[in-house]
């Protein structure tokens, strides 16, 4: 039976392409790894930051830290985990500079393909009047997150809009589950007290 | 339970954190509470809310740039006497470890090929093996093949192998820039070769060079670490499911945990076995469909929203899956969702393919009855399978996003044969002869390669099952 010695086909593995990089120092094996993680990353930076250009520049600032110390990652972490872990302390440092200064307040989704990205959005929704109102919604949304602070912001990101588990969220941030929970559950209080204020609806409730 | 109890408990209760009875008691009691049951609608549109923000898409510049930067970096570094970054410590440095490396890694391909015979066998004597079951889903697959390639004009394949379209350009570049160059070796010693005569043959190569590590100054002292390398990436019978990883406990640990063979291989059984049924029931018909795998709904409806793709496939949850069915039902995508739910430890056996269904008479396509897979270790998973069809040049871009995945357990089961068909598949649709597997004569990949590649992979698309076992919560 021919096909079923080849029912699959294989791709390389991050443990493979971390070991080549580690080992021999092969910039095409980054490459591969770049390519895989460079989206979600820069996804994650730009929720986090709020601006593209920032978030552009962070991203390959965190790339870049990964290649110089990725021959002392040890494996005993998810790659991506260990990366979140270069990429929030990045994000952190980066908060308290851009803190020292006056900030405007941006959109997550400033920017023209952000315009594209709620046009499609839109587009799935039925009515046109029902339209304008899911997009004045979610950008309330977004400016209540952007509101909050960057570990409640961080804990919300990485469950509601990326869907991570608890458990997950607890490796990626280095605390308890317990801690995840806490803190989530304070978060989305005040994310939806936030967010009630914004559209008008709602209680605040403590 | 009082209302404070209760509000506390409702952002757990969505989150699914509480015990069976916990979240009985907290459904009694918003069974009975107008108050709290608005609080309970409230957090649930807060969540639905963020898990519909659209995607944000890095600009395209960035990785050129990233790569860009990573090169001069690493230029610079080997300026400095190593490959390797300067702050690697110097007892790690490339040099000292490629000997030692290459002899851990023969050590390593050897025991795991020792460890592998088993599960190959077993693979073997499964549902790949069993070609000439009449009921087989391969060959249904044939024929739901067929339906596609009806709907996809084939005459536009161009004839020459430099004409690639911006589109498999794009394809190539998304997976891997180094590919571009494995593709353009291989098609040229396609041409000074007789060596290069099946896809499988060509599919290796390229994995081969691949794996060995693109920059031709790799080459050398290392290459015994490569041989075992390949031998442990490559797993023939479990393939793709061999190298990915699924999740335990706390999901993310542990980069080297292979998905459990046992598990993989019922699930897949599985899978095979609810498309043979599903097919019988009905047969999807599609046009061209491409694939992009997204961990949340929305991203996942967004970016099938997006033209050209056909098809996209996620995910985590009920309700997102829910949400891209009923989606993708309205756009008359092919979607075919094969839900899997395990038995748990106790009951071993394999599922025989055609055999699988346990309710009364074939279920509903995209959520219909359940299939029971067989899990050995007794970790209990489930699951959706997802039958997609690929052009056969997006699979690359396809393989690479799902690998980022890989952490979650999706992995990918490639249907279609790789067995040539030099004038494209629908021919061995429409073909009598070719409806069972068993008959696709096993020489067939003998036969010299006359196409080119683009031109062949052009005109092909391929068929997968896509295993997403359920995030552990």
């Amino acid at each position: 039976m021919e096909p079923s010695e080849r029912p699959t086909r294989k791709i390389e593995t991050d443990a493979e392409l971390i070991r080549r990089v580690a080992d021999e120092g092969d910039t095409g094996a980054f490459e591969v790894l770049m390519n895989r993680y460079h989206a979600r990353v820069y996804g994650l930076i730009m929720r986090m930051v709020g601006d593209r250009e920032r978030a552009a520049d962070l991203t390959q600032e965190a790339f870049l830290k990964v290649w110089r110390a990725l021959p002392r990652f040890q494996g005993d972490a998810a790659f991506f985990t260990w990366v979140y872990r270069i990429v929030r302390n990045l994000v952190v440092s980066d908060h308290r500079r851009q803190a020292a200064r006056p900030k405007v307040a941006l959109s997550l989704d400033r920017g023209s393909s952000a315009e594209d990205e709620r046009m499609e959005v839109s587009d799935l929704s039925m009515e046109p009047s029902r339209c304008v109102e899911a997009e004045e919604r979610q950008t309330a949304l977004v400016e209540a997150l952007n509101g909050l602070s960057i570990d409640f912001k961080e804990v919300v990101l990485l469950k509601d809009v990326e869907g991570y588990s608890y458990e997950e969220i607890g490796e990626l941030l280095e605390v308890p589950v317990g801690t995840v929970r806490s803190r989530l559950h304070r978060a989305r209080l005040e994310l939806k007290n936030a967010f009630h204020r914004r559209v008008g609806g709602g209680a605040d409730e403590s | 339970m009082n209302c404070s109890t209760a509000r506390e408990q409702l952002q757990l209760l969505l989150d699914g954190r509480l015990t069976e009875s916990e979240a009985a008691d907290l459904q009694q009691h918003l069974a009975g509470c107008e108050g709290c049951r608005e609080q309970f609608e409230e957090w649930k549109a807060l969540q639905e809310a963020l898990g519909a923000l659209p995607p944000v898409e890095p600009p395209a510049d960035l990785l050129p740039r990233m790569k860009a930067a990573v090169r001069r970096e690493a230029a610079e570094t080997s300026q400095g006497g190593g490959a390797a970054p300067s702050t690697v410590p110097g007892w790690f440095r490339p040099g000292r470890w490629r000997a030692v490396a290459a002899v851990l890694m023969l050590g390593l391909g050897v025991a795991l090929l020792i460890h592998e015979r088993p599960t190959r066998r077993e693979v073997a004597s499964g549902s790949w093996a069993a070609g000439d079951d009449v009921d087989h889903p391969a060959r249904t697959l044939e024929e739901g093949r067929h339906d596609i390639d009806r709907s996809e004009p084939k005459t536009k394949a161009p004839a020459v192998v430099e004409e690639e379209t911006e589109e498999d350009r794009d394809a190539i570049d998304r997976s891997s820039a180094p590919r571009e160059k494995y593709e353009e070796k291989a098609r040229k010693n396609a041409r000074k070769s007789a060596l290069y005569v099946t896809d499988a043959d060509a599919a290796d190569k390229r994995g081969a060079s691949k794996r060995a590590g693109a920059p031709a100054e790799e080459a050398g002292p290392s290459s015994g670490s490569k041989k075992a390398g390949r031998r442990v990436q490559a797993p023939p019978g479990r393939g793709f499911l061999g190298g990915l990883k699924r999740p335990q406990g706390d999901v993310r640990g542990r980069a080297n945990d292979s998905f459990a063979s046992d598990e993989a291989l019922g699930l897949y059984d599985l899978a095979l076995a609810r498309l043979a049924e599903a097919e019988k029931a009905s047969v999807p018909k599609s046009g061209r469909v491409s694939l992009e795998v997204k961990n949340n709904a929305s991203k996942a409806v967004d970016a099938v929203s997006k033209a050209p793709r056909d098809v996209v496939v996620v995910l985590r949850g009920d309700q997102a899956l829910a949400r891209l069915k009923s989606w993708a039902a309205g756009k008359k995508l092919d979607l075919l969702d094969l839900p899997v739910t395990p038995i748990k430890s106790g009951d071993g056996r394999r599922v025989p393919s055609g055999q699988a269904q346990t309710g009364n008479g074939p279920p509903p396509l995209g959520g219909g009855g359940e299939v029971k897979a067989p899990t050995a270790g007794g970790a209990a998973t489930n699951g959706h399978v997802f039958l997609i069809t690929v052009p056969e040049v997006r699979l690359a871009a396809l393989e690479a996003s799902l690998a980022s995945l890989g952490k979650e357990g999706i992995s990918l089961q490639r249907l279609t044969p790789r067995t040539e068909r030099p004038k494209g598949p629908s021919k061995a649709g429409t073909s009598p002869a070719a409806k069972g597997r068993k008959e696709v004569p096993p020489s067939a990949p003998a036969a010299p390669k006359k196409l080119s590649r683009s031109q062949d992979s052009k005109a092909r698309t391929v068929r997968l099952l896509l295993v997403v076992p359920n995030a552990h919560r």
